[in-house]
């Protein structure tokens, strides 16, 4: 058995156990849904950067360092920044005012049912494609690494997802994203720390011998490597990350795990400081490879391709760097971080299907917790394996663009009907529903004729719409039509709600009972 | 604080795009990293340091709320 093998066998039995200490400790609903609100914030901090860093933001983007350079810049200043949006605008009023979900927030002022349905259909859209294409990348990424077949990488991943959502809840998921994320970010700048050895330690010289052993010279570490002088791609993606981040439904969750506003501050900010230090460590890991891997006759014969594809990159830095054995860490700390990002998600999709469908909508409330927990439960399984028949489906397909939907779905979605809830008063449950289905609408439309989808997978010669990222079209689409559909909403119901944003206010900046809370049902 | 922040982020992504060679060319004589990538790191670490002095300014203003007795109203 290799050491990545061995790894890999101790974090799932790590977890495992502690799955089997968080199953006897949920026992309630706001167990289930909000680890009862007892994680403390620096355990919700890591819980959020364990959520931030996905598989994709640490072999992806090490890999599109070592092929583009400098223009993976784009998506680390805007990922920073979007983590400084969550954190000063969303995490303290999300917390004074939300119970399980995000739609508890929206519907205190605005009619719950149809809220509640925009909710769970947004959560869905948002964590489907994400669940699916981590379920791939698990897939390929275990042949790879483990001498697997795709087919036993995916089944085991979504085995154990639903054993970590089913039995341990949100106690489980919230130790899985911890574990997760001290693993990968030591292993992270330990991999630094042994890339910068190579070179005395002089990051000058890492540079310099970069420059030099690249194809692409001096040019590599300037702008215009992937995207040109596309400026509406640079800002849409820009804001597919500002909006996404803070509007992905498993982030903004974990902001109902602690006790109280503070502590939700506190866990915002240090969950941006370590995915910003972590971006960092991964740009300058993304350099130490190329200076190493370049025109290696094993690696990079050719200096821009890697044996294995970009997301090999880390791993072969790894190998380079540490031999198998530090190869072989990594590579399970990245399988590790696929199982823990799925386990949220799928936890996510399971409190919108049972607390917002089911129990509001469904049951216009009058379901018990005993009954809504089962409903969980059996999302859970059901979306477990669903997602693994869906990921078997899609082996060998080009699944890029289930990892631009979400970002997208989510900044011209959830981002605009949240922020719009918390910041104007004259938003109605109208024009959030316009707005918000809208933007959902918009941004799938534009995701499917654009180049990922219009030539990547149906693969006709020119895309519809020239965009990789329709964020920059669909999240001010959102934004325009809540904004005149609420103004020109003059039903009764429409005044109440904005009367409503008094009391609203005070409540999140002040806090209130949140287990008493009563929302606007219809 | 908020406002600041995002345009640091435009200023980059318009300069990167419409000025490449400035943003690309070495901030000391001789250096190989360009203005760019000083920019970027300038901005994580803004991003870091305006999350500390916000986190700070905040408990600050909720502790002396806490001594002069500013009882939170309630819904």
């Amino acid at each position: 058995m290799n050491s990545a093998a061995l790894t890999f066998l101790a974090f799932v039995a790590s977890t495992l156990l502690i799955t089997h200490w968080a199953a006897r400790r949920t026992r309630s609903r706001s167990d289930f849904y909000a680890a009862g609100g007892r994680i403390t914030g620096v355990q919700n901090g890591f819980a959020i950067a364990g959520d931030a860093m996905s598989a994709a933001s640490f072999l992806g983007l090490i890999g599109l360092t070592f092929t583009a350079g400098y223009d993976v810049l784009y998506f680390i200043v805007s990922l920073g920044l979007s983590w400084a949006i969550v954190l000063l605008f969303v995490a303290e009023r999300l917390r004074n005012l939300g119970r399980y979900t995000f739609a508890d927030a929206v519907c205190l002022r605005l009619e719950a049912r149809p809220i509640r349905s925009f909710a769970a259909l947004t959560t869905l859209a948002v964590a489907v494609p994400y669940l699916i294409a981590q379920l791939v990348a698990a897939g390929t990424l275990v042949q790879q690494l483990f001498a697997l077949s795709y087919v036993q990488g995916v089944v085991a991943v979504g085995v154990l997802m639903t054993i970590y959502v089913t039995f341990g809840g949100m106690i489980a998921t919230t130790w899985v994203q911890i574990i997760k994320a001290v693993l990968l970010v030591g292993g992270g700048v330990v991999l630094l720390v042994c890339v910068l050895a190579q070179f005395d330690f002089n990051v000058a010289a890492m540079f310099r011998r970069a420059v030099e052993v690249h194809p692409r010279g001096l040019a590599l570490l300037r702008p215009g490597g992937l995207y040109g002088g596309d400026m509406i791609t640079v800002l849409s993606l820009s804001l597919a990350f500002i909006g996404g981040t803070a509007g992905l439904p498993h982030v903004l969750m974990r902001f109902f795990t602690v006790p109280d506003a503070r502590e939700a501050r506190q866990s915002a900010a240090l969950g941006l400081g370590l995915v910003c230090s972590f971006q960092l460590v991964v740009f300058l890991t993304g350099i130490g490879a190329i200076a190493l891997l370049a025109n290696h006759p094993v690696y990079s014969p050719d200096g821009i391709n890697v044996v294995g594809g970009s997301n090999m990159v880390a791993i072969h830095t790894a190998r380079e760097v540490g031999g198998e054995l530090f190869m072989g860490f990594i590579a399970a700390v990245a399988f590790a971080t696929i199982l823990a990002v799925v386990a949220g998600l799928t936890l996510s999709v399971a409190a919108t299907i049972s607390h917002d469908l089911y129990a509001s909508v469904l049951r216009h409330g009058q379901s018990n917790e005993i009954e809504e927990l089962r409903v969980s439960r059996a999302t859970a399984i059901l979306l477990g394996v669903l997602g693994v028949g869906l990921a078997l489906l899609f082996e060998g397909q080009n699944v890029a663009v289930l990892a631009t939907l979400p970002l997208a779905i989510a900044a011209s979605s959830c981002f605009p009907v949240l922020l719009l809830v918390m910041y104007w008063r004259g938003l109605t449950t109208r024009g959030a529903l316009a707005g918000g289905y809208t933007g959902m609408a918009a941004s799938v439309g534009l995701v499917v004729l654009g180049p990922s989808v219009w030539v990547g997978a149906f693969g006709f010669d020119e895309p519809l719409f020239p965009y990789a990222y329709p964020t920059l079209f669909s999240m001010p689409l959102a934004f325009l039509l809540a904004w005149w559909f609420s103004r020109t909403d003059l039903r009764s119901a429409a005044v109440t709600e904005r009367g409503g944003f008094d009391a609203l206010l005070v409540r999140m900046l002040h806090g209130g009972a949140r287990d008493t809370q009563t929302h606007r049902e219809h | 604080m908020g406002g600041a922040l995002v345009l640091l982020v435009l200023a980059f992504d318009f300069l990167s795009v419409f000025a490449p060679g400035f943003m690309g060319a070495p901030l000391l004589p001789g250096a190989v990293a360009g203005r760019g990538i000083h920019f970027a790191v300038f901005i994580m670490f803004a991003v870091i340091g305006v999350a500390i002095a916000c986190v700070r300014l905040l408990n600050r203003e909720e502790a002396h709320g806490a001594v002069r007795g500013d009882s939170p109203p309630g819904p």
